[in-house]
């Protein structure tokens, strides 16, 4: 049973971390500021090349709605890592509530915030219509991304300068929504294992049922392996 | 402390290298090195798909952003951790300088830093560089972000506290090469130090003229001295404030 | 209330046998020591009945039924507060305790009395990262009691605090004793174990080798003696006698009758030293 002073909780340790609530944040200010570059940079960058930038769109929207769990999955990876200082997992065991209440606690915390931040960008950015159904999909499928990315972090980092490191490794999944544009047909096989692709691909093929299909297979594969990795990690004390 | 300066004698040199393999072996362990090689990888696939025009211009700007301002993030990160799990005070209680201590720190970051961008770019860019003015703008460029890093570590609580006071430090210094982008004539920009470096690691692929070249490395490397001597002084204080 | 028979336990990674067979019984309303150098298998031993290793040898039966057969639902009735304090930092004390208590179904409502038995009320709503050791420890300790478990598992609680702290801590667990509470206790720390034990167990490379109260094993185990500092032919000289028959004692009669005595001590048989005699080892920390 999950109450609502989980939350609670959970929004206070962020507020009171400068760092958490700037990283909460950045989503917020990002989406206008990349409104911004391209009604300005576009008529800018028209003027020198002759190609449609509006061909593109539908990458930049991707890269834009992907780059909130992947923050999201940052911040939360950091709040894991500071719990661990306090020997918060030690302590959920001994309860009733146990790690997997915990767990779950902070994925739906990732989960919640991802979605809301869907919408929230897909509406500022506005540059790429989808149907709303296909919205509430790609939404859902980034929660269990932001939670993969979440894990991923509480699983390989045991520090902060690791957490940092591999947040930056991690980001190179982004990179996979440009492959189609590189025509290398073993990268575009390498990018179908992962989630980021699939989202870009839904986004591009609006509704198909391939890409929906093994989009969701994707990504509930990952957040599968990664949710059993976690909870088999013994706790070191 | 008894020296001031960094006299290099030999046991001194010992002792700097020796901090130097630590801190090598250290950054391996956090995953560094891996990183940067997929992260290296990646970028020379999409460097692949450019033709030359485009990569005389992407490169510089990229290499630039990721690996030459690298330590800028990453020193923080490092000495807060090395602080939370009391390494910090070994200076205290081994032969080991402040100084040795500093550089070594310095010199590993520039030592990946250099490492990614030659291989990035030694692969990828089939037209002209100057390798030695890149290799010296690197190092110029790593020094000088790594130093604004160390002194911003200086004063943070923790690895949290670092990374919220870096962010104004920069786009105080990222912004003016923006600037750079739309005004590049204008040639008090060059005084901001982030944008000489730009030049210098730009001006490698753009066959910059040479005495430009040598105004902007004075420049950095008294610039990079004094830096120096400040961040050796701040430290110095903060450590035995806090002994 | 706890039952061990024939306990066996191997690290599954490194193979190690830690825990050898070993077998007690606490009672109800009692404190039970568990004392040991480090590495002799008390933290083992403590995590093995609290149920965070699994995958053991022999019985534990913890209130009236095999560990291994209890849910999560066990830990409504047990509490552990382990030797480092498990908090929350961003939150403050009174919100820890409130998050906390909200993770079992008898969640205290009076929190202010809670913080008060450890005199942390003034402190409720500063944040945990501010305290110091002491207090962090002490709120640890209402957090690992707070949900008014019926046994409770406490791992050296006193490790770290100045003596004001560990007194606090020690006569909180005196008034639990007191509330009928059950409760296990690990320490290599043998003032507080002969202060505060019914019984007390010493465990050595996994095997457990005396239980008994703290009082029968000092008088089985301790050798009690005086020690006199005297002048003999003009010389200072010390001699120890042993207690037990000392009326007897031509020797130390002789002293007392013809020499000038400066000093005359005695010395009771310490806890510490059945420890020694039982380990080995001399006490570390």
């Amino acid at each position: 049973m999950i109450k609502l002073i989980y939350f609670r909780s959970d929004l206070k340790q962020l507020f009171r971390e400068p760092m958490m609530t700037l990283l909460f944040f950045i989503p917020l200010i990002i989406t206008p500021l990349f409104r911004i570059i391209l009604a300005f940079g576009v008529p800018f960058l028209q003027s020198y090349v002759t190609f449609s930038v509006e061909v593109y769109h539908n990458y930049i929207l991707a890269f834009v709605l992907l780059m909130v769990p992947a923050m999201l999955g940052v911040v939360m990876g950091f709040m894991l890592l500071d719990d661990k200082d306090g020997k918060i997992i030690e302590l959920l065991s001994v309860t009733p509530f146990g790690r997997q209440g915990y767990l779950i606690v902070r994925l739906s915390f990732v989960a919640i915030a991802t979605l809301l931040y869907t919408f929230y960008t897909y509406t500022v950015m506005g540059l790429y219509t989808l149907p709303i159904p296909i919205l509430i999909y790609i939404g859902l499928l980034m929660c269990t991304y932001g939670a993969s990315i979440g894990m991923i972090f509480f699983n390989l980092a045991t520090d902060k300068v690791k957490g940092l490191t591999y947040a930056k490794g991690l980001n190179i999944m982004l990179f996979f929504i440009l492959v189609d544009l590189l025509h290398i047909p073993w990268l575009t096989i390498l990018a179908g294992f992962f989630p980021t692709y699939w989202i870009y691909r839904i986004i591009e093929n609006k509704g198909t049922v391939i890409p929906i299909v093994l989009g969701l297979t994707v990504h509930v594969v990952w957040f599968i392996i990664l949710l059993w990795i976690t909870r088999k990690r013994k706790i070191n004390v | 402390m008894t020296s001031t300066k960094p006299i290099i004698s030999d046991a001194n040199g010992q002792r700097l290298l020796s901090a130097l393999k630590a801190d090598v072996l250290f950054q391996f362990k956090q995953g560094f090195y891996f990183v940067y090689i997929i992260l290296s990888l990646f970028y020379l696939i999409i460097f692949h798909q450019l033709d030359s025009a485009w990569l005389s211009y992407v490169i510089p700007v990229v290499l630039f952003m990721d690996p030459s301002v690298l330590g800028l993030f990453f020193i923080g990160g490092i000495l807060l951790l090395e602080k939370e799990q009391g390494i910090l005070s070994l200076i205290y209680v081994t032969p080991l300088r402040i100084w040795e201590y500093i550089l070594s720190k310095i010199i590993s970051l520039c030592l990946i830093s250099l490492m990614v961008i030659l291989l990035i770019s030694l692969i990828a860019y089939k037209g002209a560089v100057n390798y030695i003015y890149l290799i010296i703008g690197v190092i110029l460029t790593s020094i000088f972000f790594t130093l604004i890093g160390f002194l911003v570590a200086t004063s943070s609580k923790s690895v949290n506290d670092f990374f919220v006071k870096i962010i104004p430090w920069m786009m105080v210094l990222m912004l003016p090469c923006v600037l750079l982008g739309f005004y590049p004539n204008l040639l008090l920009l060059g005084l901001v130090p982030s944008v000489a470096s730009l030049k210098l690691v730009w001006g490698a692929y753009h066959a910059i003229n040479f005495w430009e070249f040598i105004m902007l490395v004075l420049y950095m490397t008294v610039l990079n001295i004094f830096l120096l001597k400040y961040t050796y002084a701040v430290f110095q204080k903060k450590m035995v404030l806090e002994n | 209330m706890i039952h061990i028979d024939n306990l066996n336990y191997i690290y599954p990674k490194s193979g190690k046998h830690a825990i050898k067979g070993i077998d007690f019984n606490i009672e109800k309303g009692e404190i039970f020591g568990f004392l040991g150098p480090s590495g002799a298998g008390k933290t083992t031993t403590q995590r093995l009945i609290i149920g965070l290793l699994t995958g053991y040898d022999g019985q534990i039966q913890i209130l009236g039924k095999e560990r291994r057969l209890w849910q999560k639902d066990i830990f409504e009735k047990i509490g552990v507060a382990f030797d480092f304090p498990n908090l929350y930092l961003k939150l403050t004390a009174l919100e820890n305790l409130k998050l906390i208590g909200s993770y079992y179904k008898n969640c205290p409502k009076d929190f202010d009395s809670l913080l008060d038995m450890v005199g942390l009320l003034s402190d409720k709503h500063q944040r945990v990262e501010n305290f110091s050791k002491g207090m962090k420890m002490r709120l640890n300790f209402v957090r690992s009691i707070m949900h008014d478990p019926d046994v409770m598992f406490f791992d050296e609680p006193t490790s770290g605090l100045d003596p004001v702290n560990a007194r606090i801590i020690k006569e909180q667990i005196q008034y639990m004793k007191s509330k009928g509470k059950t409760i296990f206790l690990t320490t290599h720390n043998m003032t507080v174990a002969e202060q505060l034990c019914d019984h007390v167990a010493f465990i050595n490379d996994g095997v457990l080798s005396a239980i008994d109260t703290p009082s029968n094993l000092m008088v089985e185990h301790g050798n009690a003696y005086v020690k006199l500092r005297y002048v003999h032919n003009q010389q200072e000289m010390e001699t120890a006698f042993p207690l037990s028959g000392l009326g007897d004692n031509n020797a130390f009669k002789e002293i007392l009758e013809q020499d000038r005595i400066i000093t005359i001590h005695s010395g009771e048989a310490t806890l510490e030293d059945v420890f020694i005699k039982f380990t080995g080892r001399k006490l570390i920390g």
